[in-house]
């Protein structure tokens, strides 16, 4: 029996050899017996850590700790019931490692889990948790010898052993460090990690040549019969075929280009080379497709078999393997004429392919594809989504959460109307949970309407809570604080509550409203009727609505229906809606003439770097569904949105785009000048821009018209100011080709002549011969 | 839960030998049972289909694990064979279905088992080639297996428990979903090409093909984690059509989807749960179900789909006489444990008996777990008809367990607002109800 007392001093006073002395002998009985004690020390110390720390927590503070971490980890060691309890310990860290006395208090324990114990401890991992860690010899080395192994019995155990060696050694010199290094090296490739074994090459100075350096040794063994040269070229391919992160797979790449594989080493492992064609990493199929054409030149493979090769290639997206398949079907032919049908039926699998390079070389090989014309399996024009809803709070317990989620656009809005609906069903608890999120600008507003007048004058607001400057209020404010005063009084009913997130009400609904307000005998709230009368559509200023609003009874409807009859482009009206455009924060809830809402948006827009969640998103999710014309503002946000860098971004500015395009035939006129003036910007990815009008193009006929015209005028403007210098040019020439063909386009693009008529037969040459030959009929 | 295989599997480029664990099959539990023998068709495409699901449960499509060492499961209806798999965090569920007319052999046992994926037949399925017959054994007979046995070692691989969850959560979240968009591989390939890697988008039908938007629509199909359709990607060659599936609704909330790939009398299927971050086995969808359900209607159900090739409801309904809506109840039920799928591509329900208490394990589920525990500690307080009080731990939460608009003022219902099924509290005063 262990004593338990004695036990608890010595952790305590953070005496690890008196801990080891106590455990000397003990039978894992005895070690169960101790798990109490150690459960309730392990406690204590976390109720330390969790309570007593207090926020001037030091790296000092940890000798004020009751239960010493470090002999608790001890402690741990000697009692754990499992070998993976024993590994934590022992992984080196800051606070724990395999000390003298922890060495011997797991080799005496002889536990019946050490072989698993050594399995992981030399196991090279690095987990998501704790990082690298490191393999803990001083104990790995006994723990070998007590259980009769040797280290090439361990796993991983190569891994570790090579990253221990001086790099100055070349191959016969490391043989004689360990004769056995050769078979470790093969453990090491069979890991998933052979890069770590480098790693340490690279970052030590004098191994600047340490690159490769493994690999050269393994060519140096397998040349002089140290290493089975066909052994290890087939434990390469099988690695490289099973996959693994990039860098490992690159030190694999950098042993077979040591290792020189014969064509005639690559024919007995050639199935495994054809697996290695679609492996996920570019480069290892680039390596085997090299090595597979280099073996058909030495000895001809059979013609399917390079068929099939040459099919998989081109199904890879990146243009450096399918522009080799295309060469080798290329050499086929010439070698085997009478496979002209079959290779030209490969080669139509590249005619897919993103890059137009390999479309071409393809082609060349297949014959062109079928030409593309408007065709009628393509709509007329892309349809007319519905507008995303704005949510207003469904009950007490929604109005609540809005204020802890992740702000969205529109939010305060949303708070202001679920405050109208749901403040009286809260509980004075709730209700001051609700109060007390007044960093929210409009929580803040709420809170100084409810406030009865001159009450403490402010002074609690001051002293307790930031609140929002008075300079920096808006008129969503202002309607806030006249929402809470009402609120004193009883039920709200606000008429101005959105349809959507185009910001427009339902003319419906604002009769609605007026009626049950005229039922209750109430009058509306001012500033809620203003903004009501800002968000109804045009189409509501009908001298029917006007009408029907002034049957209701009460003097609010009276004012509406006489703005109503003012017409919707009244000045009064206009010029609210351009004071309301000063305010970027709730544009989503405020129609507008969209072109007056971009255009105050530009100067601070950042589609470029908009994360797909701010005020700016969703304005231009609005845009198909507000009213007003589309101008250059619109169009350069679009233009923008296309080479946005998120994603997200980028497919909003495609719904807007693809939105316009439903209702507006005629977008692209207008869109050409807008686009034309940004191509030269730094910002602009043309890449982007051609993935985006391609996914225009698609989508119907009005959208390859619009790509047309929108490229028509960029080409003109840009190829002959130097637009062909910019990355990712002869992609958009080439779009613009097939967008000409499918609607039918003729007639010319400025500087399209000088760049066509160049010699030579480059990308960009290329596409500028195809694009005046379709202009040309 | 560990597998333990007598042999391990193996292939070469003329034959696959897949080692089997032990099964339930109609005579009872079988520790090696044999599925099948025969010739597979298309062998380089049945060889990929398997090689996919066996690497989507090696993957971890958000935090890194450690190299994963779970084995895919098979099931053998009489008719075809349905591989099945969850990747290391639980976000995507991969089916590979053979049908029948991919087979040519003998149908052995009927059951549902692991099967043992090791390297070197991941290696050996790699270089398998179109045009060459390949020979299938799922399991093998008594003889074969003795022989192999003397040069092959047994191994045991642990069977988590979150994976009979997920394919609850995965089954149900699939029986709710419908065809959003049918595209043909060449635009798939062009999609898939297309998608950039991370992020979140929805994908809507355009023209002749599919585009990303950032808005939902009734058609849109939600993609969160692009790189999570991987394993499409080898099988476009040999596919005829992309289908997507996905809940119809417009709500802007995430969803699960599901990418199927035609194939030559085979289909690929990957659902993908709403989120990266978020496993089947935590989304909770029918824990209400498995909560409070009546086991006895699922016991009927399942009489009626065990060791079938499946039912779709109507067929359910029609065949015990009880309306759709009971036969769905008792399906969900069943679905919770694992022990029923849904084929999104016909629409049918199918048996997978797999040889655990699937049903304790699903049981165990933590929020249920905690929510017993609050029951069992009289934590739960009735205000009225509609709204309860819950005590757990410091705080109290108010809870409204109303059927199709429950709250509860706690911080996950905050967060997922119901999204990924009731909360602990929910469920508690549901079990008090």
């Amino acid at each position: 029996m262990i004593d338990l007392e004695a036990l608890e001093r010595a952790v305590r006073k953070n005496d690890s050899v008196a801990i080891a002395a106590l455990f000397s002998g003990a039978t894992e009985a005895d070690r169960k017996a101790t798990r109490p004690l150690v459960r309730e020390l392990e406690a204590e110390e976390a109720r330390w850590w969790r309570n007593d720390t207090g926020v001037s927590w030091s790296v000092w503070s940890v000798h004020d700790n009751p239960v010493p971490i470090h002999a608790l980890d001890t402690l741990r060691l000697a009692t754990t019931p499992s070998a993976a309890g024993a590994a934590r310990v022992l992984r080196a860290n800051q606070w724990s490692g395999p000390t003298p006395e922890r060495v011997r208090v797991i080799v005496e324990r002889r536990a019946r889990w050490n072989p698993e114990l050594v399995d992981r401890l030399t196991t090279a991992t690095r987990d998501s948790t704790t990082g690298r860690s490191e393999t803990p010899w001083e104990v790995v080395a006994p723990l070998l010898e007590q259980l009769g192994l040797r280290h090439l019995d361990t796993p991983a155990y190569g891994l570790e052993f090579l990253r221990g060696q001086p790099v100055e050694l070349d191959g016969e010199a490391q043989l004689a460090v360990d004769p056995e290094l050769p078979q470790l090296l093969l453990r090491a490739i069979r890991s998933d990690r052979i890069d770590e074994a480098v790693r340490e090459d690279w970052q030590r100075p004098e191994g600047q040549r340490g690159k490769g350096r493994w690999a050269r040794i393994a060519a140096e063994w397998a040349a002089a019969g140290h290493l089975d040269r066909a052994e290890l070229h087939r434990t390469l391919m099988e690695r490289l075929i099973a996959g693994g992160v990039q860098p490992h797979l690159r030190e694999l790449l950098l042993y077979l280009d040591e290792l020189s594989p014969t064509p005639a080493e690559v024919r007995e492992l050639q199935r495994e080379y054809e697996a290695l064609i679609e492996a996920r990493f570019s480069a290892v199929a680039s390596h085997a497709i090299k090595a597979l054409r280099a073996a058909d030149a030495a000895e001809p493979l059979d013609t399917g078999t390079v068929l099939d090769i040459c099919e998989r290639a081109l199904t890879r997206t990146e243009a450096t393997t399918a522009t080799a398949a295309l060469g080798w079907l290329k050499t086929l032919l010439a070698r085997d004429p009478a496979a002209a049908d079959s290779v030209a039926r490969a080669a139509e699998v590249g005619l897919d392919h993103p890059k137009r390079s390999v479309q071409d070389a393809a082609a060349a090989l297949a014959g062109p594809a079928a030409p593309v014309t408007a065709s009628s399996a393509l709509p007329e024009r892309p349809p007319l989504p519905p507008c995303p809803p704005f949510d207003v709070p469904a009950s007490p317990e929604e109005f609540l959460h809005l204020t802890h989620l992740e702000y969205r656009s529109g939010d305060a809005e949303r708070l202001l109307h679920g405050f109208a609906r749901h403040w009286h069903a809260l509980s004075k608890a709730q209700q001051a949970e609700f109060l007390n999120q007044r960093h929210l600008g409009i929580v803040d507003a709420l809170a100084r309407g409810l406030r009865p007048k001159g009450f403490l004058s402010g002074l609690r607001d001051r002293i307790q809570h930031p609140v929002v400057p008075e300079n920096q209020r808006d008129s969503l404010d202002e309607r806030a604080v006249e929402a809470a005063r009402a609120a004193q009084c009883g039920p709200v009913t606000l008429l101005s509550a959105p349809l959507d997130i185009s910001g427009f009400v339902e003319p419906a609904a604002v009769l609605d409203g007026l009626r049950h307000l005229a039922r209750a005998g109430a009058a509306a709230l001012t500033l809620d009727l203003e903004a009501t009368y800002l968000r109804l559509p045009g189409s509501a200023f009908t001298p029917s609505f006007a009408k029907e609003v002034a049957a209701i009874p009460g003097p609010s409807a009276l004012w509406l229906a006489d703005m109503l009859a003012r017409g919707p482009h009244h000045p009064t009206r206009m010029a609210a809606l351009e004071a309301e455009s000063e305010w970027h924060s709730e544009l989503a809830v405020v129609p507008r003439q969209r072109e007056t809402i971009i255009g105050k948006l530009l100067p601070t827009l950042r589609p470029l770097w908009d994360d797909g969640t701010g005020p700016q998103f969703t304005a231009t999710l609005a845009l198909p569904y507000q009213e007003g014309p589309v101008g250059t503002s619109i169009h350069t946000l679009l233009a923008l949105d296309a080479t946005a860098e998120n994603a997200r971004t980028r497919a909003a500015g495609l719904d807007a785009t693809l939105g316009l395009l439903a209702t507006d035939d005629a977008l692209g006129t207008g869109a050409g000048p807008a686009w034309a003036a940004l191509w030269g910007k730094d910002h602009v990815k043309l890449g982007r821009w051609t993935a985006h009008l391609g996914d225009v193009g698609r989508s119907s006929i009005a959208g390859s018209r619009f790509v047309w015209e929108v490229l028509q005028a960029v080409l003109s403007a840009g190829l002959p100011a130097g637009l062909v210098k910019r990355s990712g040019v002869a992609d958009l020439v080439g779009l613009a080709s097939d967008a000409a063909r499918e609607i039918g386009a003729r007639g010319t693009v400025a500087g399209l002549d000088e760049i066509a008529d160049r010699p030579g037969k480059s990308r960009i040459v290329t596409e500028a011969r195809r694009l005046r030959d379709v202009l040309r009929g | 839960m560990t597998v333990t295989y007598a042999h391990t599997s193996s292939a070469d480029p003329s034959s696959v030998s897949l080692a089997t664990g032990a099964a339930l099959v109609p005579t009872g539990l079988v520790q090696s049972p044999h599925f099948f023998s025969g010739f597979v068709l298309d062998a380089e495409q049945c060889a990929r289909g398997v090689l996919a699901v066996a690497n989507v449960a090696a993957t971890s499509y958000y935090t890194r694990i450690e190299w994963s060492s779970l084995d895919p499961v098979v099931t053998s209806d009489g008719e075809g064979l349905r591989f099945e798999s969850f990747s290391g965090c639980g976000g995507v569920y991969a089916r590979f279905d053979l049908l029948p007319g991919a087979l040519d052999g003998e149908a052995g046992e009927l059951g549902t088992t692991n099967i043992d994926i090791n390297d070197p037949l991941r290696v050996a399925l790699s270089t398998i080639r179109s045009g060459e017959p390949l020979r299938l054994d799922v399991g093998t007979d008594e003889v074969v297996a003795e022989t192999r046995t003397e040069t092959h070692t047994e191994r045991k691989v642990p069977l988590p428990e979150r994976w009979i969850r997920g394919f609850g959560e995965a089954s149900v979240a699939a029986a709710g979903m419908q065809l959003l968009a049918e595209i043909d591989a060449r635009e798939a390939q062009r999609l898939l090409r297309s998608l950039s890697p991370g992020g979140s988008v929805w994908v809507v039908p355009s023209g002749r093909t599919l585009r990303t938007s950032a808005i939902p629509t009734p058609q849109a199909a939600y993609l969160h984690g692009t790189g999570r359709l991987r394993e499409l990607q080898p099988l476009l060659r040999f596919a005829s059509a992309l289908r997507v599936y996905g809940d119809a609704s417009t709500d802007a909330a995430p969803r699960a989807s599901a990418w199927e790939l035609v194939l030559r009398d085979a289909r690929l299927t990957l659902t993908l749960s709403p989120e990266v971050s978020r496993g089947f086995s935590g989304e909770g969808g029918v824990l209400f179900d498995l909560a409070t359900g009546d086991g006895a209607d699922a016991d009927a159900v399942l009489d009626q789909l065990a060791w079938t090739p499946g039912a779709d409801l109507a067929t359910l309904a029609f065949a015990l006489g009880w309306d759709e809506a009971r036969v769905g109840r008792a399906l969900t039920r069943l679905g919770t444990s694992g022990r029923v799928g849904y084929d999104t591509a016909d629409g049918r329900f199918f048996h997978r008996e797999l040889p655990y208490d699937a049903e304790k394990a699903a049981r165990r589920n933590p929020r249920l777990v905690g929510a017993e525990k609050l029951v069992a500690d009289g934590a739960v307080a009735w205000l009225d008809e509609a709204r309860a009080e819950v005590r757990s731990g410091d705080q109290t939460y108010l809870v409204r367990p109303v059927d199709g608009a429950s709250s509860c003022t706690c911080e996950w219902y905050l967060r997922y607002r119901g999204n990924r099924g009731p909360c602990k509290h929910l469920l508690a005063a549901k079990l008090t109800r």
